[in-house]
């Protein structure tokens, strides 16, 4: 293939989709008159390109407007703040709820010791009710369940992990 | 007002309802069909298609008019459908593929005589080799010739929505014709056989 022949390639691409300029349609009618190769390739060209037509597409359906309407209504639904709200302000709303989140976080995990301490069981008849639970899991309430050290057997948690008892 | 695309996405901008309808039934059916080629699923394009809608209102905004409409468009509906595609989302039709675009099928009267029966099969044995043939170009190059062939848009902006240059985009459409042509040989009466023909 000449030099020629690669430079006419865009320019026979061009003649087949019909986007060529006038001065690229002539160009590449000079050319192939002179080169049976590239009159071959243009007609290659327009046979993919010809064929091309059978590949079969969709029209949108009668409901496609009516479906987005829909999904950008959700859209807008789904948005926390009204559209009119400022930007400003919604900036200062989520500050305040930041905030008031921390605070809320801060009080569920302060320090155990800030914990009132359990009472405890000096009824004989609450503390067979206790003996008598099948299986006690919190940890913290166990630890310092003053009744259960009265059992046989019962050991007592290390002084750290007791709560101090007011 | 009819307006050209651009004039109509700032009066989208600006609010206008309107303005947006009608870019939307300017552009809804090609939006459709482009990405109903890449993705073969009636259902799926037309989620996509509204998708790349949705996502240009919600950023009208911040729209400013440095380029084509139509190249913003389709570089949205391009993205969503290759993603699409890359997610596997649609590969649950690929034991289908012969029932794709089925809805579109008239149905065969079986009053036909045979020989009209026979010419309809060969027609849809014929769609389905080309529909498979451009499917098993490499992604970049299918979704060059689906918007070449297809869409009315300038090699600038084909180029633009790929993010290649334009003789980089023509280098590829070539290559892609080519191979088109050497798959479609048995179909296309007188395509050159492979090695005699385009590149070549």
């Amino acid at each position: 293939m000449s030099r020629s022949c690669k430079e006419i390639e865009s320019a026979l691409l061009a003649a087949v989709d019909g986007r060529a300029s006038a001065g690229e349609r002539d160009r590449v009618a000079v050319h192939v008159a002179g080169c049976a190769t590239c009159a071959r390739r243009l007609e290659d060209l327009r046979g993919v390109w010809t064929s091309l037509d059978a590949l079969e597409a969709v029209e949108p359906s009668p409901a496609f407007d009516a479906r987005l309407r829909e999904r950008l209504e959700a859209g807008s639904r789904a948005s926390l703040w009204p559209a009119w709200f400022p930007a400003r302000a919604r900036w200062a709303g989520l500050t305040l709820a930041m905030a008031a989140a921390a605070v809320a976080l801060w009080f569920s995990v302060r320090p155990l010791r800030h914990r009132p301490a359990p009472a405890s069981v000096e009824n004989p008849a609450d503390f067979a009710v206790v003996k008598n639970l099948p299986v006690l899991e919190n940890y913290d309430l166990l630890s310092n369940f003053d009744a259960l050290s009265a059992l046989p057997g019962a050991q007592t948690a290390a002084p750290e992990e007791q709560q101090p008892v007011d | 007002m009819e307006g050209t695309d651009i004039e109509l996405m700032l009066g989208v901008k600006a609010g206008d309802e309107a303005c947006f309808e009608r870019l939307l039934a300017k552009h809804r059916a090609p939006v459709v069909a482009f990405i109903y080629r890449l993705v073969h699923d009636r259902g799926e394009a037309e989620d996509l298609a509204q998708e790349a809608f949705l996502r240009v209102f919600r950023a009208r905004k911040s729209y400013t008019p440095d380029a084509k409409f139509t190249t913003w468009l389709y570089r949205i509906a391009t993205n969503l459908a290759l993603n699409s595609l890359r997610n596997g989302r649609r590969r649950r039709n690929d034991v289908s593929v012969d029932e794709a675009g089925g809805e579109q099928r008239p149905p065969m009267d079986v009053a036909d005589p045979a020989s009209a029966i026979e010419e309809r099969l060969v027609e849809r044995e014929r769609a389905r080799t080309i529909r498979l043939a451009v499917d098993a170009l490499p992604e970049k190059q299918r979704t060059a010739v689906l918007l070449h062939k297809y869409q009315d848009l300038r090699y600038e902006e084909i180029a633009r929505i790929l993010g290649c240059s334009e003789s980089a985009l023509k280098s590829l459409l070539f290559r892609a014709y080519e191979t088109l042509r050497e798959r479609l040989e048995p179909l296309v009466p007188g395509l050159a056989a492979p090695g005699k023909g385009i590149g070549t």
